[in-house]
């Protein structure tokens, strides 16, 4: 910090130096060149537009690899329906009655049953049981085979 | 100053007249819109098993300009393909000098498209095309329909419902630069495609392919030309099976002839015969003109106008109650009834039950069959159209009609469609209409009739081990083509329904051109077993005998208990 002299009187050269002590009153006192005091701002606005650049380049770098990544997503969704919507079908095939039957006949031994030798069993077996018993005295008809009971010869052969 | 002006002018027009139409085509160049198609629903059964869904195959394009060397590339596809390397080599140079694409394969199977991919071929390339996918193979295809290569429908619930089906294509407009890259902070909307709904049936699979299976059977051990089932459930006029012989495979239609695709079961139209009895009888009923036990003298023939009817079995002349006219299925008898309830009482009772219109099924070609007006009748017709004769029926309305005595007189409207399904999952259904065709007390009685029709009468081969059976049996000449009278090719059929108490199926089944032609013989049996493998299959406990059902229904029509508990 500086303290410039203040201007010396003609009339204080000629006798006891008229000293003052002078009071900073602001920088405005300093003398600088232009240059010199414009110097800062141009730093600053050179750091701004730089950060300014630099911030949109990496936006646009940012965005670009979300729409990239977005992209990947997006394709591998569908693939993954489109994977899933396979397996359905393969699951479909799989349960198919055609598949199942053939398989359960040509590798299980499976057998048509024989309706002569079925037998089938009435449900609602109180109804049944009381009409019976008062009618015939006994007779459980809670297990009919085909036609027995009926009075009517219900066949079981074709 | 005039240039100056000239100038001015120009940018006017430019900036402000023509800005709008300039700014289009600015956007048309930097814009670029991606269409996304949309799902197509599935077309479920009715526990929700697939039996139509769409999968992403690939399809397999060139670009022939910028292949190399076509020949070698045709040989390295060819394997994989399974073509010949010189179809492939053609279209790998291009149908026309300059031409940028040619398909190679469309719809590809996913283990093809990967072995494809892995060659990297340049100037080869893939994208994702749906397939409409049936995993049943030839299941209910009659119902299904079929869509061909490019999506669209065809035939079938595929065409009757495509707006559902279909749903609507989702589109993405994006900007781009001159390469064709999206510009990422440009503007961007994004429409989703919306999925199409998917169609939940009333067809239950498994008693589809039994029936599918036993009418095949059927047709092959009678010889028959042809042959149709269907099996409803009465109450709600639900269809759990339509099943038509010969069939085809919808995933390759164009291999099969037009006539294996046709759904005869509501398309084709024969006159019906003996179980169309069940109609005059019921008006009978119904009207008071007879009862049950009424007595008739039927003669073996009988002479109405040209024409003389006869009975299929000869007889001496001989008195016939209304029941034993229907357990014997007597065509002079029958005459008897009709001829007692007129032309207009019986043309108002056969277009009650709904013969001679659409039933409302909502499917795509359903014929309404034929039944002409009193007033175009002939002299005979009042003894052929009582027997069958003079009428011509789908069999959808035949087992309808059949539906609406086991509903003690209410007739359904039958249904294929259960409901739809949206993408959340969540099921819309509709109800059918319903309407009173003859008292509960006709019902009841019919009942009774057709249950004897079936343990004493002509149906005995319809008897199902377990549970009690009411059903008719016919016999029907076909009549000979230009409608010179009857020829002596037949239609053999049965319907009915089962058990008698709470009837919780009905089904006919129709065999075109049998050997031997009768349909106690033919038909009977066949409705037998696919008719016992549904009730087993609904899981419907075998109901024991016919007696007690009789009795039941002899009590709710005394009024002491409701027959239908």
């Amino acid at each position: 910090m500086s303290v410039r002299p203040s201007p010396v009187s003609k009339r204080a050269s000629s006798g006891r130096a008229d000293l003052r002590i002078v009071k900073r009153r602001s920088r405005r006192l300093i003398r600088r060149s232009p240059s010199t005091r414009s110097t800062p701002l141009v730093v600053a606005g050179v750091i701004l537009v730089v950060a300014a650049i630099f911030g949109i380049l990496l936006e646009q770098v940012l965005m670009s690899q979300s729409a990239f990544k977005l992209g990947k997503i997006r394709e591998r969704m569908i693939a993954a329906q489109s994977r899933h919507e396979d397996l359905i079908f393969q699951v479909s095939q799989l349960e198919s009655d055609a598949r199942i039957e053939s398989y359960a006949r040509t590798e299980l031994g499976m057998v048509d049953a024989d309706p002569a030798r079925t037998e089938f069993i009435v449900a609602d077996i109180k109804y049944r049981l009381g009409n019976r018993l008062a009618r015939s005295g006994g007779d459980n008809p809670s297990r009919l085979r085909p036609g027995q009971g009926t009075g009517l010869g219900l066949r079981s052969g074709p | 100053m005039l240039a100056f002006l000239l100038m001015a002018g120009r940018l006017f027009v430019v900036q402000i007249v023509e800005s709008p139409s300039y700014a289009r085509l600015a956007a048309a160049q930097r814009q670029k819109v991606v269409e996304f198609p949309a799902r197509r629903g599935s077309v479920l059964d009715r526990h929700g098993r697939p039996l139509a869904i769409s999968v992403d195959l690939q399809t397999v394009f060139v670009d022939p300009t910028l292949i190399d060397n076509p020949r070698a590339v045709a040989s390295q596809l060819s394997g994989i393909l399974g073509a010949s390397p010189q179809v492939l080599e053609r279209k790998l140079r291009g149908s026309f000098p300059g031409s940028r694409f040619e398909y190679l394969a469309r719809q590809v199977q996913p283990a093809v498209a990967r072995e494809i991919g892995a060659l990297d071929l340049p100037g080869v390339f893939m994208r994702a095309e749906p397939k409409r996918m049936y995993p049943n193979g030839s299941l209910a295809s009659h119902v299904l329909g079929f869509v061909n290569i490019d999506g669209e429908p065809q035939e079938g619930i595929e065409v009757q419902y495509d707006d559902i089906l279909q749903g609507r294509p989702g589109r993405m407009t994006l900007e781009q630069d001159p390469g064709g890259r999206p510009i990422p902070q440009a503007d961007f909307s994004y429409d989703p495609p919306r999925p199409g709904h998917s169609l939940l049936l009333t067809i239950d699979k498994d008693i589809q392919y039994f029936t599918e299976q036993t009418l095949a059977e059927a047709v092959q051990r009678y010889r028959a030309s042809a042959g149709t089932a269907i099996v409803m459930r009465p109450e709600t006029g639900e269809i759990l099976a339509m099943a038509n012989v010969p069939d085809f495979d919808p995933s390759r239609p164009g291999d099969f002839p037009a006539a294996a695709r046709r759904n005869r079961a509501l398309t084709d139209v024969y006159e019906p015969g003996s179980v169309y009895k069940i109609v005059t009888v019921a008006a009978g009923l119904a009207e008071d003109l007879v009862k049950p036990s009424s007595e008739f003298v039927v003669p073996p023939q009988i002479q109405v106008a040209d024409r003389v009817i006869h009975d299929s079995h000869s007889h001496p002349t001989e008195t016939m109650t209304v029941r034993d006219i229907i357990t014997q299925s007597s065509n002079v008898g029958t005459v008897k009834i009709g001829q007692a309830l007129g032309p207009e009482k019986l043309d108002a009772y056969v277009r009650k039950f709904g013969f001679g219109n659409p039933t409302g099924l909502d499917f795509p070609g359903e014929s309404s069959g034929i039944v002409v007006p009193p007033e175009l009748w002939s002299g005979s017709s009042i003894a052929n159209i009582p027997i069958g004769q003079g009428v011509a029926v789908t069999p959808l309305q035949m087992v309808t009609a059949f539906g609406t005595i086991a509903n003690r007189g209410t007739w359904v409207e039958p249904k294929l469609l259960y409901g739809t399904v949206d993408s959340k999952g969540d099921v819309r259904s509709t109800s059918p209409s319903t309407r009173r065709i003859v008292p509960q007390r006709v019902g009841d009685q019919m009942t009774k009739m057709l249950a004897a029709v079936v343990t004493d009468g002509t149906g005995t081969e319809a008897q199902i081990p377990g549970y009690t059976v009411a059903g008719k049996t016919g016999t029907a000449q076909k009549p000979l083509p230009g409608g010179g009278g009857y020829g002596n090719q037949y239609v053999a059929s049965f319907g009915g329904y089962a058990p008698v108490k709470r009837p919780q199926v009905a089904a006919i089944v129709v065999l075109d051109e049998p050997d031997p032609h009768y349909g106690g013989l033919t038909a009977a049996p066949t409705f037998k077993a696919i008719v016992g493998h549904a009730l087993r299959e609904l899981g419907v406990p075998p109901t024991g005998s016919i007696e007690e059902a009789v009795e039941q229904l002899d009590a709710a029509q005394d009024g002491t208990q409701p027959a239908h508990d």
